[in-house]
């Protein structure tokens, strides 16, 4: 990376842009790739959610049969507040270990009309009332729809939703999406622009789509509005070079600096998901730690670990 | 941009999906009504005197009716109620769909009145939504109701529980000569040549008869016909003198005067017309009587003729029902045997070309209504021959007995007739024609085909085929097979399978209509035509005038019948008057181009059918013949398209087409600046066929992916049917969660394709990520499949039916005997890794909340209580595992169980639905009959194959995990699926690259989006796709699809930018889970103790000779031993090294060989016995050795021919 401008500092630091229920945005800076990727990595596969892992069907008359009902309880996203409190079943280690939550849904169509049968119709575990669909109690959420019904269909059914992580299916995935944007490093070259009436530079201007740059009408010049709306379409450079001055600008990635966008599904609030992220990552780290201290320690008496192919 | 959705809206069955099956439903609409009385009416009738009273009686019949679908077994006749017998109980139950056929048997005794009786010819299978049918006229709720298609346009006959369709054929036209140069016409003798003229003659009832002139090397000329498949020729010098008393010179006339005006053409024909009528006087034949007379000596045997007719008339008799069927007259006759002689010898001077017989220009159609017609005739033919030959025998055995006049006797004597519905469900069971004269037709088998729902495409591409007939599949030469430009508009060009019956299977287009039967009042409309044709300046025939020569003159022919001859000059504004009136009258029967300029009509003029055909061929020297044809019957096929002048529409047939002059959007002026367009496309998309219309951008890509694309789209797991819960097919794909393309053609929206949706929307990123999407192989999001993506059922209907067991009273009951030791809470229950519960069913105990509320019995106490029900039927929603049983049956009269069922193969089913068929527990005999649906998950799995709509097929070869996928750096999508940029170049699918990205601005703005084919030539002007970019950069993409990617594994963005968008992705019927064939150990040959062949029982790959070959190569002699010794038929054997042999070892047992006094080989054997050479009579020679097996079996072989085969042991 060094050889690519990276910086030599390697204190990361964050800076929170915005964070509310659904959208988070902060900036990583002083780092590199490697490790830009492995949070988002962590975040995406291994922030342990809950979903709902083994349905048993005591009825269902619908038109959906049950492996297909089964499926969509389980991509239904459940709060997981709680999940830290629970272990997945490989992590079971005695009987009082918190393993399942009990949901049920029990409906039976009796009108004439075709009713929807959504993740709200789901009936708690009383022992974990906290641990429900997400907008489960918000009154302006219609709910996820799970299957309809006719006069006389019935659906009873007993849902068990476990800890987990997206790594074994992409049920547990706590977020919609995560990604990092490399943050543009734009540099005009002033002394060639200059060589542009107004009109022109306005022209070069307009032909980014997201307006990246602006004529400042005072001075004169070009300016970079926010470089983190460019693209990197190449439509500016295309346009200088047709306009017979290539080099007008140049465009680079900066290789240190990384603006990351998380988005959220309610399951978790963000910043627990990127915490916890950030605990995996540190829980790896010190187990790697552990692990060659020991390995170490046994080296040093003289060998007796041969090594682990 | 679109916006509608594609789903049928109303209560009634879309029009333009009831016209896919138009011509199916209507041809048998036919059948039904005039074409059967058209049969009887055709039809002569036997006579029979009788020996004593010398009374003559004759019998025929009258009267044909096809009453409604019932029910006629047992059960329900003695039920009352309903007997009326539906579809849908047909399919379920695996039996017919057929109606009640009777004929009135009409008999009259010479001088005396008729007298009837109604005599039952069995049942004939009902096309669905025919006339007979309940289902026609339903609306969709009410279809719905009898658990039909909401959007059934039948077309389809149920044979034993499956749909079955005649298939349609090409023949060659009727009523239009044809001239050829055939090989084969050289080889029917000496004297012949390769030059011939040949007419299909088809009368009302649609029995055909051909009959050929052949030119032969003397200059003369014989006609051809066929009876009973032999062939007989005619001279045709004799066969001119039979219509009519004409003389020589009238002959001579007709035949010169009629030839164009060229000096070396026109003595040409002279010298041989000179020659024809001297044919006649060489057999000593002046007069007509003679001729007729001498024919009619000649084919008394032939024909069958009873003595008591006269030469003469069974000569007129010939002439009558074997020459020129279509026409009654004998002046038309001879009208028309004149017209063939001068097609000849314009054929043989060079004057004009030959015809193509392969160009669809002389094509017809052979509709399933006129197929069954052509059998019925037969059918009732022999019918009544059996009714004769009986009668007979009767009165040659004891004529005294036999009162002709006796209803009594002749009910007996008819119940000799053959069960004529039988006879129409075997052609209709098995495709096979069985059947004396072989009706016309090149073929005797394939006529009907499994109309298989696989899914919606291929459903309606069954009903859109027309084969070429299954002669030209055997044939070696490929110009059968060729698309000629005369197929334009009529057959897709798109749609035809490649591979063995490419170009040979076509489809029609969406556009296409096929005429399925004559008007109603046949001959008042041949009048009224006539007289239209005078007023327009029309001279009609006369019969021994000759018609006035080419180019002055032209011959008018209308349905093979010379009317008269016209002007050359008139021609022109007579035809053009024609079709005005055609067009007239289409605009009265439906509303094409609203709004257009049409015709004032006459009478008359309004008698002319608006599909008529008007073909007006001009005089050209070495062009096709000349003349004015109009046709006005059946079988042909027609389209509609404008005329420019009124802007009208217009229907036009092949050969019509081949004479006018159509503009094609975008078609320049047609390669000649001179050409005068008369008539315009209607759209572009007319020339293709449904299917094909349905690919996206098909104008971009490159033509044979469009053809893959149609291939692929019938295999395509999507949604078959909507009344999936009372289909009984065996095997039925279904995806779980399908979508409706974001890009679609018009025509997906017009067919309401989103009724029957077929894929997936995929964000599909093209790029080349980690080799494994090499070669055609394609990578799917892990996540993105466990979300749902492309997951898919298989369903598979056992139909159990136990009442056929012989000698047998067996029924569904849970096994009597074997009763299970424990209950289920107290069993072993099958367990995964961590503890989780496999999918399993588990019993209600007497306890259960559904027991105590509900009723349901409680689990049984019989063997595999937690499968099998009490009823012996599966628990539905249960899952079955490979080798569990799902149903038993129990003997009643051996009150032991029976056959039951276990789940074959390796994959777990689930019990979807069972269907007791006929009567409950309630009835005597137990539930006999069952259907029962099991339901297997596809889920995509590495090998499964997918393809886009544009012909570009892969395999699935890996699952990525969502994290390692690369991800768009702006918006963090990771995409559903990876295709390797290495698929487009060769391919050159550019409607794929077009399809990703509008589909992606389709995707962001939420609209569908227009992806017709010729867009810009429909509009006339070029399409603005500016707007998809303008789209995609309002929305914050970059206006070229493309866009910045960082790879998921390292997190570095790649070089350049990764296309990405939207792309419609099929799932494609073939998966590894009905494919994959591993073994290591398991059944063997036992002569060779080889492994066996064949998937399907456990057997290996054939290791052959190439791969032999290839191994050797390599040197790989370890490997070689171990696929061709160690893994096949590796045997241990003993050998005497002694006298060298293979087969005179034996094994001995210990205690005989110490009597028999022979030593034991060695102790190693221990107390086991030894093993001893007969011959030696030693043992201490025997070696061990390691052989292939099947080298014994050959040692064997060989000793059994004496020969002796011995080894050298070192």
């Amino acid at each position: 990376m060094a050889g690519r401008g990276g910086s030599l500092k390697r204190e990361p630091q964050v800076e929170l842009r915005k964070l509310d229920d659904d959208y988070c945005e902060f900036v990583l800076k002083n780092t590199d790739a490697s490790m830009a990727n492995a949070l988002r990595r962590v975040i995406l596969v291994e922030v342990p959610t809950i979903a709902v892992e083994l349905v048993e069907f005591e009825a269902n008359t619908t038109v959906l049969n049950d492996e297909f009902i089964a499926h969509r309880l389980g991509l239904v996203p459940l709060v997981s507040s709680r999940v830290h409190e629970m272990k997945s079943i490989y992590e079971a280690a005695d009987d009082d270990d918190f393993l399942d939550v009990q949901l049920s849904l029990d409906v039976k169509c009796t009108s004439d009309d075709t009713i929807s049968v959504t993740s709200k119709d789901l009936q708690l575990d009383p022992a974990y009332p906290d641990i429900h669909p997400v907008g489960y109690h918000d009154p302006c959420d219609r709910g996820i729809l799970l299957v309809k019904m006719r006069r006389g269909q019935e659906l009873k059914l007993r849902a068990v939703a476990r800890k987990g992580t997206a790594k074994d299916h992409a049920k547990w995935m706590p977020v919609a999406t995560c990604v990092f944007q490399y943050m543009p490093e734009i540099t005009i070259n002033h002394a060639l622009m200059d060589t542009l009436t107004d009109e022109q530079k306005e022209e070069w201007c307009d032909a980014d789509p997201r307006k990246t740059f602006k004529l400042n009408k005072l001075t004169h010049r070009v300016e970079v509005t926010n470089p983190e709306l460019y693209m990197y379409d190449g439509e500016v450079i295309a346009k200088a070079e047709e306009m017979g001055k290539p080099g007008l600008v140049t465009i680079k990635q900066k290789q240190d600096t990384f603006i990351f966008r998380v988005e959220g599904t309610g399951v978790l609030r963000l910043e627990d998901i990127v915490l916890t992220a950030c605990e995996v990552l540190a829980r790896k780290i010190r187990n790697l730690q552990a692990a060659l201290e020991e390995e170490a320690t046994l080296f040093d008496q003289g060998g007796a670990a041969p090594m682990q192919m | 941009m679109a916006h509608t959705r594609a789903t049928v809206v109303g209560d009634r069955v879309p029009p333009q999906l009831e016209a896919l099956a138009q011509p199916h439903v209507d041809s048998y609409d036919y059948f039904l009504g005039d074409g059967m009385q058209h049969v009887v009416d055709d039809m002569d009738g036997i006579e029979i005197e009788h020996p004593l009273t010398k009374t003559r009686h004759r019998f025929w019949f009258e009267n044909p009716t096809v009453a409604r679908p019932i029910r006629e077994d047992a059960g329900s006749l003695a039920a009352g109620g309903d007997q009326r017998l539906f579809p849908r109980e047909c399919r379920e139950a695996g039996t017919t769909y057929k109606a009640p056929f009777t004929c009135d048997l009409v008999h009259q005794t010479e001088g005396l009145s008729e007298q009837r009786l109604t005599k039952r010819l069995g049942s004939l299978p009902i096309m669905l939504k025919s006339k007979a049918c309940y289902l026609r006229n339903l609306s969709r709720r009410e279809l719905v109701a009898r658990k039909e298609e909401s959007n059934e346009f039948g077309g389809t006959f149920i044979c034993n529980g499956i749909e079955r369709i005649i298939r349609m054929l090409v023949q060659n036209r009727r009523h239009y000569i044809m001239a050829l140069r055939r090989g084969a016409y050289h080889k029917r003798g000496p004297a012949f040549t390769e030059m011939a003229t040949l007419i299909r003659c088809v009368r009302p009832d649609e029995s055909s008869m051909t009959t050929r002139c052949h030119y032969l090397i003397d200059g003369s000329a014989v006609f051809a016909i066929t009876i009973r498949r032999a062939e007989y020729f005619i001279p045709a010098g004799i066969l001119l003198k039979c219509f009519l008393e004409v003389t020589d010179r009238e002959l001579y006339d007709k035949l010169v005067l009629s030839v164009a005006a060229d000096e070396s053409h026109c003595s040409f024909v002279a010298e041989r017309a000179e020659l024809l009528l001297r044919q006649a006087a060489q057999f000593g034949l002046s007069t007509r009587a003679q001729c007729v007379e001498y024919l009619g000596n000649l084919f008394r045997a032939t024909l069958d003729a009873p003595a008591r007719k006269t030469d003469y008339q069974v000569g007129e008799q010939l002439l009558r029902d074997l020459l020129f069927i279509h026409l009654v007259s004998p002046a038309d006759k001879l009208q028309l045997a004149v017209q063939m002689l001068l097609k000849l010898y314009a054929l043989a001077d060079r004057q004009c070309c030959e015809d193509n017989p392969d160009a669809p220009t002389h094509h017809e159609v052979l509709l399933p209504g006129h197929l069954l017609l052509k059998f019925l005739r037969e059918q009732l033919e022999t019918a009544l021959d059996a009714f004769k030959q009986q009668v007979r025998r009767d009165l040659e055995q004891r004529p005294g007995e036999v009162n002709l006049q006796d209803e009594q006797y002749i009910r007996k004597a008819a119940d000799r007739m053959q069960d004529v519905g039988q006879k129409f469900e075997y052609l209709l069971n098995t495709g096979n024609l069985v059947s004396r004269s072989g009706l016309d037709l090149s073929q005797s088998t394939g006529f009907t085909v499994v109309a298989e729902k696989l899914n919606y495409f291929r459903y309606i591409s069954h009903f859109r085929s027309i084969h070429r007939g299954a002669y030209f599949a055997e044939l070696r030469t490929t110009t059968v097979r060729k698309l000629l430009p005369e197929s334009w508009g009529f057959l897709c060009p798109v749609h035809t399978p490649d591979g063995s019956p490419c170009g040979l299977l076509n489809h029609f287009t969406a556009t296409c209509r096929v005429v399925t039967h004559e008007s109603e009042a046949a001959d008042e409309i041949v009048a009224a035509v006539g007289r239209v044709l005078g007023s327009l300046g029309m001279v009609p025939a006369a019969p021994v005038l000759p018609a006035p020569p080419p180019p002055g003159h032209l011959c008018v022919q209308l349905d093979g019948r010379v009317v008269g001859h016209v002007r050359g000059s008139l021609a022109g504004a007579m035809v053009a008057h024609l079709r005005a009136v055609k067009a007239a009258n289409l605009a009265a029967e439906e509303q094409l181009t609203p709004g257009a300029q049409t015709l004032p009509l006459s009478g008359d003029e309004q008698a002319l059918p608006s599909h008529a055909e008007i073909v007006h061929i001009p005089f050209e020297k070495g062009a096709p013949y000349p003349g004015v044809f109009i046709f006005t019957q059946a079988a042909r096929m027609v389209r509609p398209v404008r005329q420019i002048a009124s802007g009208a529409a217009e229907m036009i047939g092949t050969l019509e087409q081949n004479n006018i002059n159509i503009r094609v959007p975008d078609g320049g002026e047609g390669g000649s600046k001179r050409l005068k367009f008369t008539h315009t496309e209607f759209h572009t998309s007319g020339m293709l066929s449904v299917v094909a219309s349905l690919t996206p951008y098909s104008d971009f890509n490159q033509s044979p992916r469009n053809m893959y694309q149609c291939q692929m789209a019938k295999q395509t797991m999507g949604t078959p049917a909507q009344a999936l819960a009372h289909r009984t097919d065996n095997k039925m794909y279904r995806i779980q969660t399908p979508q409706t393309p974001i890009a679609r053609t018009k025509r997906y929206e017009s067919y309401c394709m989103d009724e029957f949706p077929n894929g997936t929307n995929a964000i599909v990123a093209v790029l080349a990520y980690t080799g494994y999407d090499m070669e055609d192989a394609m990578i799917l999001n892990k996540s993105s499949v466990e979300r749902g993506f492309a997951h898919a059922y298989l369903y598979k209907t056992e139909q159990v039916d136990l009442r056929e067991e012989r000698g047998k009273d067996v029924h569904f009951a849970p096994d009597p005997a074997r009763y299970r030791s424990k209950p289920y809470a107290e069993r072993e229950k099958p367990k995964g890794a961590f503890g989780d519960l496999f999918p399993q069913v588990v019993p209600s105990t007497p306890d259960s909340r559904a027991v105590k509320e509900k009723g349901v019995q409680p689990e049984g106490p019989h063997k595999a209580a937690d499968l099998i029900d009490s009823d012996g039927l599966p628990h539905i929603g249960g899952a079955i595992w490979p080798g569990q049983p799902y149903y038993s049956t129990v003997d009643k009269l051996q009150s032991k169980a029976a056959k039951g069922g276990k789940l074959k193969g390796e994959e777990t089913a689930v019990v979807d639905q069972v269907a007791i068929v006929g009567g409950g527990p309630k009835d005597r005999g137990g539930i006999k009959q069952a259907n029962i649906k099991l339901r297997f998950n596809r889920n995509p799995v590495i090998g499964d194959k997918f393809a886009s709509r544009h012909g570009q097929k892969g395999v699935l070869s890996r699952l990525f995990e969502d994290v390692d996928m690369p991800f768009c750096e702006s918006t963090g999508i990771r995409p559903d699926l990876l295709i390797n940029p290495h698929a487009f170049p060769s391919r050159m699918t550019i409607g794929m690259l077009i399809e990703s990205l509008t589909g992606k601005a389709g995707a962001i703005s939420g609209q569908f989006v227009d992806a017709s084919p010729f867009q810009s030539s429909d509009a006339g002007e070029l399409v603005d796709h500016t707007q998809f970019g303008k789209l995609l950069e309002e929305a914050g993409f970059t206006r070229n699809g493309g866009e910045v990617m960082i790879s998921g594994v390292t997190g570095e963005p790649f070089p350049v930018d990764i296309y990405i968008g939207v792309v419609y992705y099929q799932r494609l019927r073939h998966m590894v889970s009905d494919k994959f064939q591993v073994r290591s150990t398991g059944p063997i040959n036992p002569l060779t103790r080889q492994p066996i062949k064949g998937r399907k029982f456990g057997g290996g790959i054939r290791f052959g000779e190439m791969e032999r070959d290839s191994l050797l190569a390599h040197g790989a002699a370890y490997l070689l031993h171990d696929r061709l010794h160690s893994c096949s038929d590796y045997t241990v054997m003993d050998v005497c090294a002694n006298c060298g042999l293979l087969i005179s070892t034996v094994n001995v047992p210990q205690a005989a060989a110490d009597v028999t006094g022979v030593r034991a080989t060695s102790g190693e054997k221990g107390g086991r016995g030894s093993t001893v050479c007969r011959l030696c009579e030693s043992g201490k020679y025997v070696e061990r050795v390691a052989l292939p097996y099947v080298f014994k079996y050959l040692v064997s072989e060989l000793a059994a021919m004496n020969i002796r085969c011995s080894l050298d042991v070192k």
